[in-house]
């Protein structure tokens, strides 16, 4: 055992607390948020104990689960992820007492993907991710988060069956379910072509990639905004991890087989879903478009298939979540009891709030990859990427892609700078939590801007697929 | 091969020629009379009077709870056939394990799941 | 170290100025420019020497600065401009403005030093998010376009000179070399017969855009006509500068052939500009349209310079590039007084100002005069030497340059005519003022000195060139 699963048992152990929690005391929820909060810190301690633990890599439950720097980043990262949902919706009685619960649940999910290195523990942690997500999605009350709920419900079920009839079928076709035995067993061609087809639209499915992203649109603006939160940054880092698992460790041999496909649809999504991101007002609807097109960006390094493309995704991930939780905590502060925030609400936030305006503008100038904000780097990355893999072309989208972003993050910006039309010049109201979240959040998307070092070394160590370039 | 079972493809062939010719005559030959009575929700029905009511999302509920714990209370009987050869360390197992689910329970207790209103 | 001082003083001053409060944050910007200036006479009398610090070794990515001949006399100009306008600029800007104009200045005299390419993209892109804030916030009816356009543009470039720099470092490695930015060890490389062709385009477009270069100007009478004449004059003075820069830093010593190969078209294309601008600027009746559109044709002169591969066009573009910005970010400097006096900008309007304003139209005059190329000041140094560059290696442009300095001196000429000549029209106006006339004196004192001392520029730019230069004389080229 040697605690190699300890960040998971933290967070199984969390779950009970909040639920326990709710139990306890059914009027002070805010036990609960504390407990989750615990262990969400309690487990990254963890992880960051194991990082330098000569056990690594290690595999567990015959080759079910492995265990490795790969894994702790993942952890790391949706650990980040779940720490801002909480702090972003911190004991807000409109989203109910099992917020905790739930995220922390859909949390365990996520990290089950990282180190998932079996097709039942992919689709557990596929599952185990998606079902409180269901539950988040529907629990703002009001009908547009019921239409969310259902939506998702829906779509993801529909997804998940495709994904289990993939999985099906490469089992059939090779005899293994161990991620790692797949190169070497004899594949069954038709068989295993048509499985890793569905398999891999399965989870591009979950990560939103264009032309299987029509549910993420509708589920972000109807999800109450701290589950918008959760979801943009934290299941956009399970399902790419593991599409980058599955595909690194069961299919770079037969690379030719999905390379090409995925290039194809890393451009077609960076390219239409930053198009689709002009066309918004609506401030969710427009991160939401641009989470489709930042998962764009995300398989032009796992379609890169080297080194640099791992890391590249790996960095991004970070760069990305950071700069949408700035976002979306900002839009938070400014909705107050609202759900959505559109263009019209940021005219004039510049004179009320011109801190929060700052944040914002770091937060939407790193989505847009200026340099000094660690978007630029994350793109930067990518790039290099794709060129040592000889794919201009993902190049040429990748900034084709950012060009048109661009307008798309800088047009809220102008809106906040223009003079307000003076109704509502009260300043905008910090919550502690919300704040602490934000600040941390720029700090870091300027921090990476200006001295990434650590952090490549970081991602440099962590994603060692040693049989790529 | 194929010449086996071109047979059998000409015959599926002409079975869903012949369902198509049948189920799609009346169309092709009976008279169009579009409007009036054909744009009601139930043409030949009862005209509805009150709005429709849905059979209860509560059973809905039921019917979740009812699988979630069923299939875990499912769960025992493989270890109910195997006990004596996993010793303690599977009845510890098991322990935890009803654990877990009894604390789901009593979750779903306190929080008014298993009220009917 | 004082070119850390050149960076590291606007930056602290940028977030100095935000907390000052809102009258006292042109005073601070004010001083923090001027230290910036004190620093860069360090550098150019003290202590040249640069920094080479690691950033991202993973990438070989070093913190590379260096002032040579080549960037010296930019920093000094962007030191000296940045003074002019953060005092040409009124106190009512409030704090947000002066942050962004030393932001600007930080970013700026980063670019002009960098000799990293990884630095010189980020300085590169970062000074796009000053300027698009200025033109959003500060400016007239249609900023918010004008800033939308300049950014979008600008960025459409860079983002084609991002894939170019990432590509060429790629290239270098995957060739067996080191993965490395830098400059100098990416010089001379051999690039692949297909891919560089499409390099050269996608460095070249991002300059060309932000020169502005014909035909990729359009964000130019936009950004120019609705910026407050301070901003006006930092853009035109030193930022389209940024864009030659880039194409005698950057490009020459990586794309010495490609520069033989296509040399006839990028001949053709800027001399196209180069009359384009010319007479645009001649069928304009707003004074900072003939100005704008005028700078056009001279930054599309400076590229012919450039293209003609000479030893002595080089060295001319060099030269005139620093003449121009100082002229020209004078000139607009002077045209925005006149606006905030007359309160319009169509020359029809005015009319013999002089009378009112004697030392106003004097300092007009002079910038006009520097801007038309009148021997003794610096600009008809610069152009002597572009067509001297352009003699030897395709007469026909030198024509074309010698025709356009013609029109040049007929469309300066006529806005000064039009404007401080003739009976006056209109009430009077307001003279300088002596606080205006104190920062007026040393720019155009320095105008002054430049002009009757190119070799001071020149010598120096020299052998920051000579590898270049040597290229060019080695292979026979343009003789």
């Amino acid at each position: 055992m040697n605690g190699a699963l300890g960040p998971e048992y933290m967070v199984v152990l969390g779950v009970f607390a909040s639920m326990i929690a709710v139990m306890v005391s059914r009027q002070r929820t805010i036990a609960a948020y504390w407990a989750a909060l615990a262990a969400v810190v309690a487990a990254g301690i963890w992880t960051a104990a194991l990082w330098s633990s000569p056990a690594l890599p290690i595999s567990l439950y015959a080759q079910g689960v492995r265990v490795d720097l790969f894994s702790l980043a993942i952890d790391g990262l949706v650990l980040l992820a779940s720490a801002g949902a909480l702090l972003v919706g911190w004991n807000d009685a409109r989203y109910g007492a099992d917020f905790p619960a739930l995220v922390l649940l859909a949390l365990l999910g996520m990290m089950v993907l990282g180190l998932a290195n079996n097709f039942l523990v992919l689709f557990l942690g596929i599952e185990l991710l998606s079902l409180p997500l269901y539950v988040l999605a529907a629990s703002g009350g009001y009908a547009e988060s019921r239409e969310a709920g259902l939506k998702y419900l829906l779509l993801g079920a529909f997804s998940s069956g495709i994904l289990l009839f993939g999985l099906a079928l490469l089992y059939g076709a090779s005899g293994t379910m161990v991620l790692t035995q797949l190169a070497n067993s004899s594949l069954i061609l038709p068989l295993a072509g048509a499985g890793l087809a569905l398999t891999v639209v399965g989870l591009v499915f979950k990560l939103g990639i264009i032309p299987f992203h029509m549910w993420v649109p509708d589920v972000y603006e109807g999800s109450p905004l701290p589950v918008t939160t959760f979801m943009a940054f934290g299941t956009k880092v399970g399902a790419a991890a593991i599409l980058l698992r599955f595909l690194f460790y069961g299919f770079s041999v037969a690379v030719g087989w999905w390379e090409p496909a995925l290039g194809y649809l890393a451009v077609l999504t960076m390219v239409a879903g930053n198009l689709l991101a002009l066309a918004q007002k609506d401030m969710k609807r427009l991160l939401a478009y641009s989470g489709i097109a930042n998962a764009g960006y995300l398989l032009v390094g796992i379609s890169a298939h080297n080194q640099a493309g791992a890391r590249a995704m790996l960095f991004y991930l970070l760069v990305y979540g950071l700069a949408v939780l700035a976002a979306f905590s900002v839009f938070t502060m400014v909705a107050r009891e609202r759900n959505s925030v559109s263009l019209n609400d940021l005219t004039g936030l510049a004179r009320r709030s011109p801190w929060l305006t700052a944040f914002l503008a770091v937060a939407m100038l790193s989505l847009a990859g200026i340099p000094l904000t660690g978007g630029f780097v994350g793109k930067f990355y990518l790039l290099q990427a794709a060129l040592d893999a000889n794919e201009p072309g993902l190049a040429i989208g990748l900034v084709v892609g950012a060009m048109i972003g661009l307008a798309a993050y800088v047009r809220p910006l102008q809106r906040a700078f223009q003079g307000g039309d003076g109704t509502s010049e009260a300043p905008v109201r910090w919550p502690v939590a919300g704040a602490v979240v934000v600040v941390i959040a720029v700090l870091g998307t300027i921090g990476l801007g200006v001295y990434p070092a650590p952090i490549v070394h970081i991602v440099n160590h962590s994603a060692a697929f040693d049989w790529l370039r | 091969m194929i010449t086996q079972y071109g047979a059998l493809l000409i015959y599926v062939l002409v079975a869903f020629l012949v369902a198509y010719l049948v189920a799609s005559s009346s169309q092709h030959m009976g008279p169009k009379a579009p409007g009036g009575l054909k744009r009601v929700t139930y043409e030949s029905g009862i005209v509805p009077e009150a709005p429709v009511k849905y059979f209860s999302v509560r059973f809905y509920r039921v019917a979740m709870f009812f699988m979630i714990f069923d299939v875990a209370v499912m769960s025992l009987y493989p270890w109910a056939t195997s006990l004596r050869s996993l010793h303690q360390a599977g009845m510890l197992r098991v322990l935890a394990f009803l654990a877990i689910v009894g604390l789901a329970f009593f979750y779903v207790w306190n929080r008014g799941g298993f009220q009917w209103d | 170290m004082f070119l850390v001082w050149l960076l590291a003083v606007p930056l602290a001053g940028a977030i100095a100025t935000l907390l000052a409060s809102a009258k006292g944050a042109k005073v601070v910007a004010a001083i923090t420019s001027f230290v910036a200036l004190v620093g860069y006479a360090g550098l150019l009398f003290v202590n040249r020497a640069g920094v080479n610090w690691p950033w991202i070794s993973a990438w070989g990515v070093r913190f590379h600065l260096e002032a040579d001949g080549l960037g010296l006399f930019l920093l000094g100009l962007n030191a000296v401009l940045f003074v002019v306008a953060i005092l040409a600029s009124s106190e009512e800007m409030g704090r947000v403005y002066y942050f962004w104009l030393l932001l600007l200045e930080f970013s700026v005299a980063g670019l002009f030093a960098a000799v990293d390419l990884f630095v010189f993209y980020v300085f590169w892109e970062v000074l796009l998010i000053p300027v698009f804030f200025l033109l959003t916030q500060w400016s007239g009816a249609r900023g918010k376009a004008a800033a939308l356009k300049w950014l979008i543009m600008n960025l459409v470039g860079s983002f084609f000179l991002l894939v170019g720099i990432v590509a060429v470092a790629v290239i270098h490695h995957q060739n067996g070399g080191a993965f490395t930015f830098e400059i100098s060890a990416l010089s001379g490389m051999t690039l692949p017969a297909g891919a560089a062709t499409w390099l050269f385009v996608a460095f070249l477009v991002a300059f060309w855009i932000k020169a502005p270069l014909w035909p990729l100007h359009g964000w130019m009478p936009d950004a120019y006509g609705e910026s407050p004449a301070p901003v006006t004059a930092l853009i035109s003075g030193v930022l389209s500068k940024a864009g030659i820069y880039g194409i005698l830093r950057v490009m020459m010593p990586l794309f010495l052939p490609q520069f033989r190969q296509f040399q006839l078209v990028l001949l053709i294309l800027a001399a196209i500009g180069l009359l384009y601008g010319a007479l645009a600027a001649l069928r304009q009746n707003d004074m900072k349209m003939v100005t704008a559109y005028g700078s056009l044709s001279h930054m599309a002169m400076m590229a012919l310079g450039i293209f003609s591969l000479t030893e002595v066009g080089i060295l001319g573009t060099t030269y005139y590039m620093v003449a121009h910005g100082l002229m020209v970010g004078g000139l607009f400097i002077v045209l925005g007084l006149l606006e905030s006096r007359t309160g319009t900008r169509t020359i029809q309007d005015m009319a013999g100002l002089n009378k009112s304003a004697p030392r106003l139209a004097a300092y007009f005059l002079f910038f006009v005069l520097g801007a038309l190329g009148l021997p003794g000041l610096p600009g008809f140094v610069g152009e002597y030497m572009i067509i001297q560059g352009l003699i030897q290696s395709q007469v026909v442009f030198a024509v074309v340059a010698g025709f356009v300095l013609v029109v040049a001196a007929w469309y300066m000429l006529r806005v000064f005519q039009a404007v401080m000549q003739g009976p006056a029209k209109g009430s009077a106006i307001r003279d300088l003022l002596a606080r205006q006339v104190a920062w007026l004196v040393p720019l155009a004192g320095l105008v002054v000195f430049i002009g009757l001392w190119p070799a001071g520029i020149t010598s120096h730019a020299a052998p920051s060139l000579y590898h270049v230069t040597h290229f060019l004389a080695g292979k026979g080229g343009g003789q």
